[in-house]
């Protein structure tokens, strides 16, 4: 109760400091929850993505007969899971190819000849059989290895799921970035607050000492007052976040057509890490004043 | 009690504040330490409270050498030596009764202990009728009683007044000062440093007397002497 009395009338008499402090902190937060929850939905449509992608592609040798090409057709079109099969010539990958690339001229011209290979496009009955129907298809000959890694070319289609989690891992990056920057700022702000708040009760202090007051006993309610700041921002990074939540990952969930895309689970977690890391940001800024302000 | 060795204590710029001071001040007595101002008495009572280290010799207090004292443990030190000031430093915002409970409080001290010891303490220094006031509705003379409860509250076995009736009256000087013996007499070491010469006089207990940071007379029932 002491503590607490004290630590909150020094709020007071530092009003815009303590404002600032837990804005800030606020502000580093709210980045942190927003790219946290960003980074998480974006995987969620990644992984899901993935499970909707029914259609593997094989590559096949370039010096294999045209009957061992057939038999291999019939191989994969005699599955149970397999819903169709395309056989894709030579060329018509390089026409697909170039239709891919055709704005990056300069990769076009280094092609010579035709180098892509002829494959398969295989669609499944459903997306749970590509595990299946790929470990069958392993054990033929006719497809071609990879000089890379020594396993048999046999390609999902991934392309989107990438390209999402590129975004995901991009956003994680930059995100990453300011929360830090955002952060010390906020340990910073955090710190000047407590040590005004330590100046104007330096004769306090004094006296404190005098009369025998361990150091943590004098410490105490700055380092409130700072855990206390960490706290307020905490609650108004979860707010904005939670608001965010609300305002566009639940379109974006409506979008993709996925329910639950960021679980109540998981905010549940966020949270709980925005209140931890906000305790932790106001206890490293009163701890900085602290150790320089208060000696005996 | 308190036992200076061969103290001396140097500050930046080669001014010897206390030069080679030996003394010894037993249990219970009452010793006014006399001289003129920057003779080395603020400095004799801030080695005591281990504010000032000494740049030789040793400062030891009820046996323990304070140069053994863990820089943490200084706090403990300070609940066995009680100090008042000239400039009282009370706590304007805070009433008598919480300046005095402060002290108790800071100690860690429970409720029920705080709320029997304060008031009786109050009671001894006579100002049990201004429990609720503020500092500064108080006269001089009673912001130093307040000050003297608040030292004497924790019991300390030592009681250290710099100059405690600087900016008193000479009347007023006179009930601090009996004051300060009257809990000398329930047991406690008292110190106090003082340049007023009538109060000195008056009261015939020891003296010691610094000039340059040297002692230059210890005298049982002493006076003032004659350079004042």
């Amino acid at each position: 109760m002491y503590f607490l009395r004290e630590s909150t009338s020094s709020m007071r008499r530092n009003m815009a400091l303590t404002f600032a402090a837990i804005m800030v902190t606020g502000l580093s937060l709210i980045i942190l929850g927003v790219v946290s929850m960003c980074v998480h939905a974006l995987n969620g449509v990644a992984t899901h993505v993935k499970q909707r992608v029914d259609e593997i592609r094989v590559f096949l040798k370039d010096d294999i007969t045209v009957e061992e090409r057939q038999s291999l057709e019939s191989f994969i079109r005699r599955m149970p899971e397999v819903r169709s099969v395309t056989y894709i010539s030579k060329e018509q990958a390089l026409v697909e190819f170039k239709k891919m690339y055709k704005d990056q001229a300069g990769i076009l011209k280094e092609i010579e000849g035709n180098p892509l290979p002829a494959g398969f496009k295989i669609r499944m009955k459903d997306p749970k059989y590509n595990r299946t129907v790929a470990k069958r298809l392993n054990g033929r000959t006719e497809i071609s290895v990879d000089p890379n890694t020594g396993r048999k070319e046999i390609k999902f289609r991934e392309d989107v799921v990438n390209k999402v989690l590129r975004w995901a891992s991009a956003i994680q990056r930059i995100g990453l970035f300011w929360v830090i920057v955002f952060g010390i700022e906020a340990v910073a702000l955090v710190s000047i607050a407590i040590r005004m708040a330590i100046y104007s009760r330096r004769k306090e202090i004094g006296i404190m000492k005098l009369v025998g007051a361990t150091n943590w006993f004098i410490r105490w309610p700055f380092m409130m007052e700072g855990v206390f700041e960490g706290f307020i921002g905490a609650v108004i990074g979860i707010i904005v976040s939670l608001l965010w939540y609300s305002g566009l990952i639940t379109r974006v969930e409506a979008f993709v057509n996925i329910a639950n895309l960021v679980s109540s689970g998981y905010l549940a977690l966020l949270s709980f890490i925005l209140v931890l890391i906000g305790i932790l940001i106001g206890s490293a800024g009163s701890a900085l004043a602290l150790r320089r302000y208060i000696e005996v | 009690m308190i036992k200076f060795r061969r103290v001396t204590k140097v500050y930046q710029g080669n001014i010897y504040a206390l030069d080679d001071v030996t003394v010894d001040i037993a249990k219970q007595e009452f010793v006014f330490l006399v001289g003129p101002t920057g003779s080395g008495k603020s400095t004799f009572i801030k080695l005591m409270l281990k504010e000032e280290e000494p740049t030789s010799g040793q400062v030891y207090i009820a046996d323990t050498n304070l140069a053994d004292i863990k820089r943490w443990k200084i706090p403990y030190l300070r609940r066995k030596v009680g100090c008042v000031f000239q400039d009282f430093k009370l706590l304007p915002q805070k009433t008598v009764y919480e300046n005095v409970s402060y002290a108790l409080e800071v100690t860690g001290k429970p409720r029920r202990i705080i709320e029997t010891y304060v008031p009786e303490v109050l009671k001894l220094v006579g100002l049990s009728h201004k429990l609720d006031a503020y500092p500064d509705e108080l006269s001089g003379g009673e912001q130093q009683r307040v000050s003297i409860a608040r030292a004497f509250v924790n019991r300390p076995p030592i009681l250290l007044a710099d100059e405690p009736t600087g900016n008193l009256d000479p009347s007023m000087s006179v009930t601090i000062v009996k004051l300060l013996e009257r809990i000398n007499a329930t047991g406690t070491t008292v110190i106090m440093a003082t340049h007023d010469q009538e109060i000195v006089n008056m009261f015939k207990k020891r003296v010691v007397e610094l000039r340059e940071g040297r002692i230059i007379r210890d005298q049982a029932r002493g006076v003032y002497g004659h350079g004042g």
